[in-house]
């Protein structure tokens, strides 16, 4: 399933890795090798995270120059920092999925297998 | 809710084709809930779910890329097929309470009220939601970046890379 704008700004900004090169990039525009130094990793595994972070839009990267400096994006952080904006997005989706639930599944006049009384416990899988 | 509505308050109603109670078993049984609630694009694992006041639903969000976040609602009123209260945060994954992944002063809890109304075959959903118990540092966290796209990213976007961290 394509992620909206949002989830994929959120998706971004759950690794911690990530949000340390937003917060660096926050202080000016830097370089892959600029970025990878203070973290002890490779340039590959940085450009893992920067692919990661252009895609959910948050941070743009320069095609003039052969380093291709990298620089925020201020968009999508400010719609994830509305807290209203982000609130009515999750909602809408929700209730989008709702409605297609609803409209998917059998009325409960026709009866279902029972599942009462028992709380569901499944592992989630690691993406 | 009878405070007056403030620029952090947050009201959403939605009308679904199906009868009340076909509307409230989506919201009242785990295999259906996950199936609809959460963003789009992001698979919901339930881990824990306690339908009734003072229990907890604890789940896994879980995007295509990047770790799970867990989230929980603490559910505080529960009147079948009518109204429904839960405090919702984010979590730590054995259901421990936690401040959201991207920042330090975003509330901790926001309560969500939820009243469901059957009209003719339909149902009315309407829900509110409001920070709760906010410090005051929360509440200028919502009161400086409440939209204003007119005033440009400035203030907006500074506040929030300084809380990045």
């Amino acid at each position: 399933m394509r992620l909206d704008p949002l989830s994929q700004a959120f998706a971004a900004l759950a690794d911690p890795t990530r949000r340390a090169i937003l917060a660096r990039l926050a202080t000016g525009e830097a370089t892959v090798n600029e970025l990878a130094q203070p973290f002890d990793m490779t340039q590959p595994s940085i450009s893992k995270h920067l692919k990661v972070l252009e895609r959910a839009g948050l941070i743009s990267r320069s095609r003039a120059a052969q380093t291709r400096p990298c620089r925020l994006s201020a968009a999508p952080l400010q719609q994830v920092a509305q807290w209203v904006g982000t609130y009515r997005q999750l909602w809408e989706d929700s209730f989008d999925q709702l409605d297609a639930l609803l409209q998917s599944t059998t009325p409960p006049s026709i009866p279902t297998p029972a599942r009462k009384g028992k709380s569901h416990v499944r592992k989630p899988k690691q993406d | 809710m009878s405070e007056s509505p403030s620029k952090t308050e947050f009201l959403i109603t939605r009308r679904f084709a199906q009868p009340l109670a076909r509307v409230w078993e989506a919201w009242s049984e785990a295999d259906q809930f996950q199936k609809w609630w959460g963003p789009k694009g992001c698979r919901i694992d339930v881990q824990r779910f306690e339908f009734r006041p003072g229990g907890f639903l604890h789940y896994a969000m879980n995007f295509p890329e990047g770790p799970a976040m867990w989230g929980r609602f603490a559910i505080r009123e529960l009147v079948p097929r009518e109204r429904l209260v839960w405090l919702n945060s984010f979590s730590n994954e054995r259901c421990g309470i936690a401040r959201a992944p991207f920042s330090e002063r975003c509330p901790l809890e926001i309560q969500n009220s939820v009243a469901f109304a059957q009209e003719g075959g339909a149902t009315v959903v309407t829900l509110r939601a409001r920070p709760f118990g906010e410090m005051d540092d929360e509440r200028a966290y919502f009161e400086e970046l409440h939209p204003s796209l007119d005033e440009g990213y400035g203030g907006t976007f500074d506040a929030l890379a300084a809380h990045l961290k």
